[in-house]
């Protein structure tokens, strides 16, 4: 009969390794979708921020006339592509640490997978030990009993 | 107006969006599946290593018993093998008989051919040769305590051997066997072991074991001795032979073995003896002393027996010369009594007997108790007792004739000896007894009439001297059925006496006395003095019958002058008179009546 307990309890432990491993998966998606929210919101705010600089730029120039100048030649012009230039860098910064910071969480994602790779793997490995000890405990039964 | 200008206000990130996994396999959990194969795996090769061996070991062990009993069987057989052949082999009745380890060896090689595998058969040859081994030490122990064991047997029975010539033997080889046993010089001046002494020196005895069997057998020669001496004297009867026995066993200096108890009982044995020996000696003196007394007694009995036979037949037969040539004189008589072969009462009888000196008077009743008390006397001494009682009864004055007191002292020898004649004779009086009535009168005591008596008194002595007679006795059938024929007869015709012989009847006209007459008695005298078949006693029994038949007619006659019949008599016609044994007076009855008084 002990053979069936082993048998029973291969099949248990690659029932809690493969929970383990949707769990995993589930988490690795997590990590996904935490990462397209982390850049979606990073283009929300850079589209806000775009807003945020033509007000900037328009008060610039209002600036410029303001004083006299003209904004769109010389001095102006030059101080507007300055800023024109610090917020396409703002931009392309918020962009890459928007990509770096959702690479970072995919990467955990990514983990979260191979360890519910890993459970899968575990789960079958024990499953072939409990099979292996079940016909090593009906082998040793049956010369048991041929000994006795 | 302040112109605003921007600055980046996000700086790059150094991060490169790599992340350091913590992600890492268990090897120990990655590879269970595969240590629980090897699990398995490792699970079947213990299994089939363990199965080789068991299988190798079962093998092992079988064709290990295997060998044990063939081993056991061989130990039995060695047992009773020569002990020699089991140890060293050799031939025995021209076979060649191999010793325990070459047949242990050959058993051992035939079973190891059986088996297959070579490690099986490597291990079986090892440890079967322990085996062997191990049976070999007491398989030979077995053997050479068997050898020592008989040459033990064959010294002790040389030893019981020589105790026997020495306690039988004499002379020189009683010398030669002491020698053996015991050792000393023998007549060569040669020292001699003694044979326990041997056996010890050869280790078949201890030397306390070889010294206890000197002494036993010293003992038991003692013993022997002494035993012999008392069986010699006990042969010899000779009581002094006892007392000198007793004398030599109160010596110590004899017999120096015995033991003190032995001693003690020996000497006590020696004295039963003596004291037997005396009363043996005295009973034998007075058992010869009553051998004598009887034989001279006996031959006082023969001799007087003899000669009063002598006497007897000259006086039944006077004419007959050679019976009075055979009467004993005087002389004979004193030479008889003078040799002590015939006692002084004797002589004196017989002295008187050729004086014609016999019993005037014969007294049937005695004779008659005489005969019957014989007949039932259970031993000699009650036959004797009985014959004594003719002591003064013969002879002058007496009243037993001589014929009758020989008649019953022959009667007497021969139910002595118990001969088949006197078992009948006693037999068929018996008979006659019960037939006549005698016996139911004795037993019961009911009275019958005086003629009854004495019809079965005389046909009891009619009976006992036919059957007595010395000349010519009529067998005890015989007697009986002539007797009771005659003593019918009697009844019938009312007479107190037996009626005469069946062939004498032609001479008296019908059984009645009143039809007898004197004539008739003649011829019947007649008729048996002619009779040549006839005995000299049936004649002389007949001729009292015709003496009585006489008698009874002169009664007859002198009874008819009285008168007529009177009233009450009993009429000759009735029938139940001539019937009835109690109410039925004889003639003698009938003339002793009142009314006819004597």
């Amino acid at each position: 009969m002990a053979f069936l307990f082993e048998y029973q309890a291969g099949q248990q432990k690659q029932a809690a390794y493969n929970y383990n491993s949707d769990i995993n998966e589930r988490n690795a998606k997590a990590f996904e979708q935490q990462a397209d929210q982390a850049e979606f919101i990073n283009e929300l705010e850079i589209t806000e921020f775009r807003e945020q600089y033509g007000d900037l730029r328009d008060a610039q120039a209002q600036a410029f006339r303001y004083n006299g100048w003209l904004a769109e030649e010389g001095t102006p012009l030059k101080v507007a592509l300055a800023s024109a230039q610090e917020a396409d860098e703002e931009i392309a910064n918020r962009r890459y640490n928007a990509a770096v910071s959702g690479q970072e969480i995919r990467e955990q994602g990514v983990q979260e997978r191979m360890q519910g790779q890993l459970n899968r793997m575990y789960g079958k490995s024990a499953a072939t030990e409990g099979k292996a000890r079940a016909v090593a405990s009906l082998i040793n039964t049956g010369a048991a009993i041929a000994g006795a | 107006m302040r112109v605003p200008t921007y600055t980046k206000q996000t700086a790059v990130t150094n991060k490169t969006g790599a992340t350091a996994f913590s992600v890492s396999a268990n090897p120990s959990a990655l590879s269970a599946g595969l240590s629980g194969l090897a699990t398995l795996a490792g699970t079947v090769e213990n299994y089939m290593v363990n199965e080789l061996k068991e299988r190798r070991q079962s093998e092992l062990t079988a064709k290990e018993n295997q060998y044990k009993l063939m081993l056991q069987d061989l130990q039995v057989e060695m047992s009773t093998q020569d002990p020699a052949l089991v140890m060293e082999g050799g031939i025995k009745q021209g076979m060649a008989v191999k010793s325990y380890d070459q047949k242990a060896k050959e058993m051992r090689d035939s079973l190891g051919l059986d088996i297959k595998s070579s490690v099986v058969r490597k291990r079986f040859l090892s440890s079967a040769a322990q085996e062997a081994l191990q049976e070999r030490v007491s398989v030979y122990q077995d053997a050479r305590n068997r050898e020592i064991d008989a040459n033990k047997a064959i010294n002790l029975q040389a030893a019981e051997l020589a105790f026997q010539d020495a306690a039988q033997g004499s002379g020189n080889k009683r010398k030669n066997a002491l020698l053996k046993l015991f050792g000393g010089v023998d007549a060569g001046g040669n020292t001699v072991i003694g044979i326990f002494d041997n056996m010890a020196q050869r280790r078949y005895l201890t030397d306390v074991q070889a010294l206890t069997y000197t002494q036993n057998y010293k003992q038991r020669l003692d013993r022997s001795e002494v035993r012999g001496r008392l069986t010699s004297a006990d042969k010899s009867n000779d009581p002094s032979q006892a007392a000198q026995i007793i004398q030599d066993i109160g010596n110590p200096k004899n017999f120096t073995s015995l033991k003190p108890e032995d001693r003690d009982t020996a000497m006590k044995q020696a004295v039963d003896l003596e004291q037997a020996l005396r009363k043996r000696q005295i009973a034998s003196l007075e058992k010869q002393e009553k051998t004598d007394k009887r034989d001279q007694t006996k031959r006082h009995q023969d001799n007087a027996r003899a000669l009063l036979a002598k006497v007897q037949r000259f006086k039944a037969n006077p004419d007959n010369q050679t019976y009075a040539n055979q009467l004993p004189g005087l002389l004979e008589i004193t030479e008889a009594l003078t040799n002590d072969l015939i006692s002084e009462t004797s002589a004196k009888l017989l002295t008187g007997l050729i004086n014609d000196q016999d019993a005037e008077q014969r007294d049937p009743e005695l004779i008659l108790d005489i005969f019957n008390k014989i007949g039932e006397a259970q031993d000699p001494d009650e036959i004797d007792e009985q014959l004594d009682r003719l002591k003064g009864k013969i002879g002058t004055g007496g009243t037993v004739p001589l014929s009758d007191a020989i008649n019953l002292q022959k009667y007497g020898d021969s139910k002595k000896t118990k001969t088949r004649e006197s078992d009948d004779i006693k037999f068929y009086e018996g008979q006659l007894n019960d037939l006549t009535g005698q016996t139911a009168f004795r037993l019961s005591g009911i009275g019958v009439g005086a003629d009854e008596i004495e019809r079965q008194v005389d046909a009891a002595d009619t009976y006992r001297r036919l059957v007595l007679d010395p000349e010519k006795p009529v067998k005890p059938r015989d007697a009986f059925l002539q007797v009771a024929e005659q003593f019918a007869r009697a009844r019938k015709a009312r007479i107190n006496f037996l009626a005469p012989a069946a062939f004498l009847q032609r001479h008296f006209q019908g059984e009645s006395p009143e039809t007898w007459t004197s004539e008739g008695v003649s011829a019947a005298r007649q008729s048996i003095e002619n009779d040549p078949n006839m005995s000299q006693l049936e004649k002389a029994l007949e001729f009292e019958t015709l003496d009585l038949i006489i008698t009874e007619i002169r009664k007859i006659q002198e009874a008819a002058v009285v008168g007529d019949a009177q009233d009450g008599d009993t009429t000759e016609s009735s029938w139940f008179s001539k019937f009835s044994i109690f109410n039925n007076n004889s003639l003698r009855d009938q003339q002793r009546d009142l009314r006819n008084p004597d």
